[in-house]
Parts: C-alpha cells; structure tokens; sequence
C-alpha cells in the first residue's frame, strides 16, 4: 500500500515538475516584458518557449487568399482558341464554380465534369505540351499539378515579400499553405490594416505599360457614350488633367459599372486603370485618377532587377532627392530598350494589381537595362514604389477570401477582460467547493490547482495558441473539472450515509464513480474533437484548452485528488470525513 | 453543506405528461420563431464584412446621412458599445476586398477614426464554413450516439439524442428570439451545450443502468424516479458551478464572448432540465414501445 503511495507520489510530482518546466519561460517572458523597468532585457530567446497569443489577443491581421479561379483558368488556356471555344470555356468555368460553390467540391473537378476529356485537352493544349511525360488522356491531372506549382510559387514570393520586408511594421509574420487554393497570412500586432493589406494585395500582378494620350482617351470616352446603353455620360463624370482623367471618387462604382459592360469598345488593345490612391482636393472632394494604358505590357514583373531607393548623387540635376533605381533582365533589356526608344516622351504606367502607382514620362532610350525613376516628393513615396517594383508577377491571380482584423486596444480589452473573468471565476469556484464540501472542498480546490498547471504545461509544451475562445474554454473546464471531484463527493456521501467506514467509503465512491466519470467525458471529449475541425484558429484554440482541460480534470479528480485521501488516511485515522 | 437531503423521493414520472407538453410548447414556439424571423447569421457563414470603428462622438443619424451621401454603397449602421468620449459604429455590408475606401471617405470628416476590427468573408468561403458547420453538429450528434449505443444500449441513445435535439432546437430558438446572430463561436457554445448536457445525462443513465443491476424486482419507472433522485444533488451541484463560471464570462468577458456566454447560460439550464425530464422518459418509451425481441434459443 505504501509503496504504491509512493509510485503514485512520483507520477503526480513528476507530471507536476515538468509542467512547472513549460510553464517558466511563458511566466519570466511575460514578468520581464510587463515590467517597464526591465525593459532594456534582452527577452528573445524566451519568446519562442513561451505561451503564444492569438492574434484576437495581441491584434493583427489575419486574411485568407484563394486562387481566383475565373481568371486563372482563362490565362492558363490555350491562347490561340477560336471565339466559340473560348465563349463554351468562359461559360464552363463560372458554371464549374457555380457548382463547386453548391457541392463544396474541387473547381477543376467540377470543370472536368462539365467538359467532355477532348474539349479539356483542347482547351488546355499549350498547358499539356509544356508538362512533357503527362498523360495526355489526363489533362484535369495536369491543371492539379500546375495549380499546385502556382500556389507554391505564390507562397515562396508572398513569403519572400513578407518576412523581407518590415517597413509597414509586419511584425511575425506567417504565411502557410491551407488546402489546395489558399493561403493563410497572419501579420501579428499589425496596427496599420490597410497599409499591410495593400502590400499584402501589391504582391499580385506587377506590369509596366504605355500610357495613351487625352486625346486617345477621348475618343474612346466617346465611343463609350455613343454606343453603349449608360444611364451616365462618361464625359460628364471625368475631367481630362495632367494626361490622365480625373473622377470624383464617389463615382467609383457608378464609372467601373459602364467600364465593365462597355469593355468591348477598348479591351482589345486598351485597358482603363484607376490610380492606386486617391487625392484630396480642396472643398471636401475627394479625386482619383484614371488612366488609359496598353493592354499589352511593355515589361512584366520578372523581367526587372534590384529596384532600390536611393538618393540621387552628386552630379545629377536632381541630386539629393529620393529617387528609384532598377536594372532589366537580358530580355527585358532588349524589350525596354525598343519600347523607350519608341516612346519618348509618353508615359509609362507602373502598374500592380491593375492599379497604377506612378505614371513617369520617359525621357530617352534607355538601352542598357539601368533606369531611373525621379520626382518623389519624400523617401516614403521612393520606398514605396521600389517595394512596388520588387514584388514581381505571381503566377497566378488570387483574390482576397477573408480578412479578419483586430486592432491592439480590442485586443488589450480582451486580455484584460479574459484574466478578469478567469480569476473571478476560479475564486467563486474555490469559495463554493469549501462552502459546499469543507475540508474535501479544499482538496478539490488543491487538485483543480494542479489541474491549471498541469493544462497551461500541456499547452505551452504543445505551442498551442492561446485565444480569447481558448480563455473561455479554460474558464469552462474550471467549472466542469469540478464536477469530477462533485461525482465522486456525491458518491462518498451516499456511501457515508449507508453506514460505511471511511475509508470504504472513499474507496467505493472512487470505484463507482469511475464508470460515470468516464463516460460522461468521452462524449464531451468527442465534441471537442470534432470542433477542432470545423473552426478556424480562435474556435480551435477553444477546442484544444476544453479537450485537455477535461483529459487533465479526470486525471486530477480520479488519481490526485484520491491520492491525497489515501494519504491523508494513512496517516491519520479520520472517524469522521469532513464532506 | 447539502442542496437536497438524501430522503428526497421526488416522482419525477409524474410529471412526464406536464414536461412534455412543456418542452413540446417550446420546441414548436422555438420552431416557429425560426422559420418567422430565420437564422440570423453572421458574415462568416453569409459572407460580407463588417467593420467596427470608433469616431468622436456622433448622433447616428449623421453618421448615416455622412455614409449615404458619400459612399455609393448600401451599408447597415448599428452603434455598439459607446463610450462617453467616443460612439461606435459597426458597419456591415455585402463582401468587399477591399474597405480601405471606406475608411479614406469617412476620415475626411471624421479625422480620428479608428478601426477596432474587421471582419470579412468572402461568399465562397461563407458558404464552406455553413456546411462545415452543419456537418459538425450532425457528426458530434452521431458520434455521441454511437458512444451511447455500444456503451449502454440504443434506447439510451434515443433517449439522449432526443435530449440533445430539444436542448439545441430551443436553444437556437431564443437565440433567434433575441437576434443574436450565429457564428462560429456560437456553433462552439452549441456544441459545447451538446456535450455538457450529455454529460448531466449519462451520469443519470449510468446510475439507472446500475440500479437496474442492483433492484432487479423493481419496476423500471421507479429505477428511472429513484435514480433522478440520487443524482440531484450532483446535478445540481454542477450546474451551479458551471453556470457560475459562464456568469462571470458573460458579465467580465468583454463583448466579444458575451453572445457566447450568453448561449451557454441558455444551454446549461434548458439541458439540466432535459437531463432530468426528456431523456429518461424518452428512453423508457422506446424500450416499452418497441422492445428488442428475445433470443429463441435454437435446439440442436
């Protein structure tokens, strides 16, 4: 019996001991970091030991990208389609989407499906000659494999991107691939939304392309008002300046509206692009600028090197101002060097995401690849321009799925409140167990203790992340892991009451109430279980704190919490228990 | 300390026929509030977005007048949890990728906006996380059932299942009843409900499936009343705690747990009640009403 004492002793110390040994690093980091004292410590090397917190704690941003799959699909097809077959693809792929939307299937599945095998390949043949040991009978394989590239590719350049980059004060990024077209960006303590949002979104599509003149713009303007069926005159809602329109950006929508369904009258060889930003013009209007660009691009995103922002040097006439260096790959040499040489003095449009960020003129044939961009009122516009340049092309369009942002003050408020209402509700459950159950109350209290620490150790062992959800499932296996120990009182007062010695007493509860104990966890364990599936990060975080929680309360009421009766009875002989 | 004195012998049986027109009554109100006002939603399962901010202290009335003639784009406006300084707005509308223009127009002529958070689903996304939802629930339903089957017997698990779906019915009901929208954390209180009130079940069930071993002469109504009454004070006990816990959530948890805490205090009272009075009943009229058919055993 003793010995058995003993081993029991040694297993709750031991599991106790290395809880105490996870727990540290989060306790120090967190003393350390809250002391405005210490702050000139050097904590870094505690922080990945630590406790994390979930970006609904310390604020940030959280977005999902998905693959836009409309836009993918087109560009990944054969370019050389005739107008029925490329039409019979347009209707596909939205109906391939309609279904995928429906069924909760896989896009490309569901496009297969609505394709017989011979229109797919012939959709795709470009695509099928350049994947060589492919299975030509299998051209849905093919577009699995070349999504699966493409989504890689994207994430080495977003990731590149991010973690390269802190001027927008991206703190710990991380980026990660979620299911077969998306892509999970966390950018904690980011406080800035739409800054990091609008570099996160930079990294899409990157081009350099002519800029036609007012008059061209003009004409099509016309074209537009003539021949299309617009509630609004185009003509009315724009004003030509600086070589470009300029909208009120309350219009917005009105103008995308007739750009859209008049494309017909310009896509072929133009397209009409806003500028990234808008400007504040006196008398509360607020401007925005709209360009009309090449369709076809001069330069794309792969074919620039090293853009920097630098100052210009001595010597220059512009020398002190921020400006913007970049070189050309060899092709892009030799596109550059014809495109500048053909267009001096026209604009070319820095374009990214369809949004143009700058409109410089080009001022002589550039045929050594090295060019400089000039006339940036500050270093901030220089930067942000050469972070433009540097983000390259993707290799496939993706669109924003879900943005989830939280401000640092909300997330300080639910620290704040989520410690409140943690203390709170363990003090209340202490105070009740004593009231309720005296000196075995007290027990209860010792093991539901334990119980804590033995949770937070499993979690920061696990580098779990704790979120606001993940509190309150902490909170609610305080009020439940009680009920174990509640169960077996229960059953030790009954057994009292039949006149059983103490110490058969505890034994008989303890066995009894085993049986029920067990089975009614299993079935809150498989809840918990099937939760962490469905939820994202906060929702699984609920679900990780409530599962161990209630793994650790069966431990602590079944094996702790008897361990210290047996004990205690050992020692001293108890005639009557204080339940 | 003792809630109930052990001579409790309450006749739970007794009030079958009052607790089911009860419980019934609630279901079919909960139901008709559903299909009257619907499943009030939020954009993580509709998709659209949502933006909270806070601005210098502001009728309204004027923020809308300031939205609807400057941006050209239909927006809900709510105001929640404003301080004395500052008003909150939440703002929803259909899925944007895009909000910063929102925020650009309104900081013209609210210079110190600030944006608490976002919340923004697009339609395909909203659309995965309903089924994934749906399918949850069914699954964790199924799951616990099966568990009840192979370790009791199926007329326990009809019994709890229908405790189960009378909880979560009149649950989502009041939700509806009192607008609060279902997102994921709610479909976490629910299921969390699902699992704390099978808990109060089984431990009612494990203490029949005992008695019926122990009290072999005794007829089974008076296991079922005898068995409810042993378990009381341990019911109860539980209850209080948890409830007290989820209390303290819903009054210090701050406003993002509040619907959450909310739905559990609901659910923990409606399943303390349907451990008590659905699932037995339940289960003692499937056993009677369709008995499992002895074994004959076969001669040689």
């Amino acid at each position: 019996m003793f010995q058995r004492l003993h081993i029991r002793w040694v297993i709750i110390l031991g599991f106790l001991s290395l809880a105490i040994y996870f727990i540290n690093p989060t306790y120090q980091y967190y003393s350390i970091a809250s002391d405005p004292e210490l702050s000139d410590i050097n904590i870094d090397y505690l922080k990945d030991d630590a406790l994390k917190l979930g970006l609904d704690l310390q604020g940030g941003l959280y977005i999902v990208l998905e693959l836009d799959y409309k836009s993918y699909l087109l560009a990944q097809a054969n370019k050389s389609l005739t107008q029925s077959l490329k039409q019979e693809l347009d209707n596909n792929i939205d109906r391939a989407i309609k279904e995928s939307l429906l069924n909760q299937t896989d896009v490309l599945d569901e496009l297969s499906n609505l394709s017989s095998n011979a229109k797919l390949t012939k959709f795709y043949s470009s695509l099928l000659k350049a994947s060589p040991n492919s299975d030509p009978n299998n051209t849905l394989k093919v577009l699995k494999n070349k999504r699966k590239e493409s989504m890689t590719a994207i994430l080495d350049i977003m990731r590149n991107r991010i973690e390269n980059h802190n001027q927008y004060g991206v703190g710990e990024p991380s980026i990660q691939r979620f299911g077969s077209d998306r892509l999970v960006i966390e950018l904690a303590g980011v406080s800035d939304v739409s800054k990091a949002k609008e570099y996160i979104q930079r990294t899409a599509e990157f081009e350099l392309t002519l800029v036609h003149s007012i008059q061209k713009f003009n004409e099509i303007i016309f074209k537009i008002d003539n021949n299309g069926e617009n509630q609004f005159k185009l003509k009315n809602l724009l004003s030509a300046s600086r070589g470009s329109m300029l909208a009120i950006q309350k219009d917005y929508d009105t103008i995308n509206k007739i750009l859209k369904k008049s494309e017909s009258f310009f896509s072929d060889k133009y397209q009409i692009l806003w500028n990234h930003n808008t400007n504040n013009i006196a008398n509360d209007q607020v401007l925005r600028r709209l360009y009309l660009v090449n369709q076809k691009s001069a330069i794309s995103g792969g074919e620039i090197k090293e853009p920097k922002a630098l100052i210009s040097e001595f010597g220059n006439d512009d020398a002190g101002k921020w400006i913007v260096n970049l070189d050309m790959t060899k092709t892009g040499k030799v596109k550059w060097s014809r495109f500048t040489g053909n267009n001096i003095g026209n604009q070319v449009a820095i374009v990214l995401d369809k949004k143009v960020f700058m409109a410089p003129t080009i001022q002589n044939k550039i045929s050594s690849g090295g060019t400089r961009i000039t006339g940036f009122a500050n270093k901030q516009e220089a930067q942000d321009i050469a972070a433009v340049l540097k983000a390259g092309e993707l290799p496939a369009p993706i669109k924003i799925a879900q943005i989830n942002y939280i401000g640092p003050s909300l997330g300080q408020d639910s620290i704040d409140s989520g410690w409140k209402s943690m203390i709170f509700g363990i003090l209340i459950i202490f105070i009740f167990m004593i009231i309720y159950y005296n000196v075995s109350g007290v027990l209860a209290n010792l093991a539901l203790f334990i119980n804590m620490i033995l949770v937070l150790g499993i979690l920061i062992s696990m580098d779990a992340v704790l979120t606001l959800p993940g509190i309150a499932g902490l909170l609610l296996t305080v009020g439940m892991s009680v009920d174990a120990n509640i169960i077996i009182f229960e059953r030790i007062r009954e057994e009292i009451r039949i006149g059983s010695k103490v110490k058969a007493a505890i034994n008989n509860g303890y066995n009894r109430a085993f049986i029920t104990i067990l089975d009614a966890n299993v079935t809150t364990l498989l809840t918990a279980f099937v939760l962490s599936f469905i939820g994202s990060g906060p929702i699984k975080g609920f679900a990780t704190t409530l599962s161990i929680g209630i793994l650790c309360s069966m431990f602590s009421a079944i094996f702790i919490t008897r361990t210290i009766f047996l004990t205690l009875s050992n020692y001293i002989s108890i005639k009557k228990l204080s339940i | 300390m003792q809630i109930f004195k052990n001579t409790l012998q309450i006749n739970f049986s007794s009030y079958n026929f009052f607790t089911g027109i009860l419980s019934c009554l609630l279901i079919l109100i909960s139901l008709f509030i559903l299909f009257w006002k619907g499943l009030n939603l939020t954009v993580e399962f509709t998709g659209g977005t949502n933006i909270n901010i806070s601005i210098v202290k502001t009728q309204i009335k004027d923020f809308r007048e300031i939205l609807e003639t400057h941006i050209n784009q239909k927006i809900e406006v709510v105001e929640v949890n404003s301080s004395s300084e500052n008003s909150n707005f939440l703002l929803r509308t259909k899925f944007i990728e895009d909000e910063s223009f929102i925020i650009n127009q309104l900081s013209v002529y609210y210079p110190t906006i600030k944006v608490n958070s976002i919340d923004s689903f697009g339609p395909k996304l909203g659309s995965e996380l309903k089924s994934s939802a749906r399918n949850a629930i069914l699954l964790a339903l199924l799951l616990i059932s099966f568990y009840i089957a192979i370790r009791f017997d199926r007329y326990y698990a009809l019994g709890s299942l229908a405790a189960l779906t009378h909880d979560v019915v009149i649950t989502i009901g009041l939700l509806s009843f009192f607008n609060i929208e279902i997102g994921i954390t709610i479909i976490a209180a629910l299921l969390t409900i699902v699992g704390y009130s099978l808990n109060d079940t089984i431990v009612v069930y494990d203490r029949i499936r005992e008695n019926i071993n122990k009290l072999l002469d005794q007829e089974r109504i008076n296991i079922i009343n005898r068995s409810i009454n042993e378990t009381l004070n341990r019911t109860f006990v539980t209850s209080i705690t948890t409830l007290a816990v989820v209390l303290v959530l819903f009054f210090y948890g701050g406003v993002v747990l509040k619907p959450f805490a909310f739905t559990l205090i609901i659910g923990i009272i409606i399943g303390t009640y349907s451990s008590i009075f659905i699932a037995s009943p339940v289960m003692l009229f499937f056993e009677e009403k369709y008995p499992i058919p002895e074994f004959k055993e076969e001669e040689d």
